[in-house]
């Protein structure tokens, strides 16, 4: 049934007539998939929001552009990542007009919360300190590495897939997701020996 | 970034990686290899959960969600629409108005040139008829009417001058 529906959804993009009740049902499938990438990429639940947004609307005004060739989340996912990145060039950019004065904006980054601690008081702070470690580590990453692992680890997708996403060699993203994951053992190691 | 160069984190990273047959094979065989990844990996995991409790929300949350893209998509499309139809709109209006332009402005007459230039080749004939009938080029006309001029006077004062030739030789 899924992939019935896959196929379906797919059908509709790539003859690039899309009802916007087809286009929601894209929406629904995605959506949350979309967010997740984006909250990890930007660690700002609003901002995240706001570009799951923009990303289906690009999507929807861009849908000629879609030609069948990967599936319709790496799509998206692609369009998702090259928001995030411009995203980040604007932010930097908003960072040296605050700084120069010509904005009042302010930056409301919500801190991210972490889920309840389990019933073992004990293990739970430690595993709640491994996790903390891993999000320090992955905060430490370039935002590219962080992609990659955030998009292997998080949401499962080959390496092969990660390539097309990211218009990398898949060499590459192995390279990148192999000094990633190297840069997290060594956070983990670090607060093992605290 | 320093990557060790322990054969041995190689192996543990790659099997985390890329599912590599030679560092399964190596920890196969290798505890403290195999307990380091198993430890790794369980903390990755754990992150990967936090991740997705973390960016996750209520159903009404992902409701909103997908209406506000609804909207936005209406909206644009609408607008699209809105800016299509004027642009048509606008490009008929331009047409008519040209056509009815067109329509109005009056019609150029094409001028008697076969008249002209027969007139024009008449005096051109005229002109070659006075310049043969002219004793003297044109460009010499000043001179020959100085000349004319001396001769006349010449002729009027000869007269006098024998005369007066006469009368003293009388």
């Amino acid at each position: 049934m899924e992939n019935v529906l896959n196929d379906a959804i797919r059908t509709a993009l790539t003859s690039n007539v899309v009802s916007i009740a087809e286009f929601d049902e894209v929406v629904r499938r995605h959506q949350k998939r979309v967010y997740r990438v984006l909250f990890l990429l930007l660690r700002n639940a609003d901002e995240a929001d706001s570009l799951t947004q923009e990303c289906f609307l690009r999507a929807y005004q861009n849908i000629d552009r879609f030609r069948g060739e990967c599936s319709v989340q790496t799509w998206l996912l692609r369009i998702a990542i090259n928001l995030a990145k411009d995203h980040e060039r604007n932010r930097k950019f908003s960072f040296w007009k605050r700084f120069l004065g010509f904005s009042n904006e302010e930056v409301h980054a919500r801190a991210i919360e972490f889920p309840a601690p389990g019933p073992n008081p004990e293990q739970s702070l430690i595993e709640r300190a491994q996790v903390q470690a891993v999000w320090d580590a992955v905060r430490e990453l370039s935002p590219q590495q962080r992609t990659i692992f955030a998009l292997r680890f998080v949401e499962e997708l080959e390496l092969s897939e990660i390539a097309v996403v990211l218009g990398l060699q898949t060499g590459s993203v192995k390279a990148q997701l192999f000094r990633s994951v190297h840069t997290v053992r060594r956070r983990l190691k670090e607060q093992q020996w605290r | 970034m320093a990557i060790d160069k322990d054969p041995h984190d190689d192996r543990v990273l790659e099997s985390l990686v890329g599912r590599s047959i030679s560092a399964e094979d190596h920890l196969l065989a290798c505890e403290p290899c195999r307990s380091e990844r198993n430890l790794l990996a369980a903390s990755i995991r754990a992150f990967s959960d936090s991740a997705r409790e973390t960016s996750d929300h209520p159903t009404h949350f992902w409701t909103r969600q997908a209406a506000q893209i609804h909207s936005r998509i209406s909206s644009t499309r609408s607008s699209g629409m809105g800016f299509r139809y004027r642009m048509t709109s606008a490009l008929a209006a331009l047409a008519i108005a040209a056509l009815l332009l067109l329509q109005r402005a009056p019609v150029p007459r094409p001028e008697p040139q076969a008249v002209t230039g027969s007139a024009s080749d008449h005096e051109l004939l005229l002109e070659v008829e006075r310049a043969l009938q002219r004793d003297t080029p044109a460009a010499l006309e000043p001179v020959a009417l100085l000349v004319e001029d001396i001769s006349r006077t010449t002729s009027e004062s000869a007269p006098s001058f024998s005369k007066e030739q006469s009368h003293h030789a009388n």
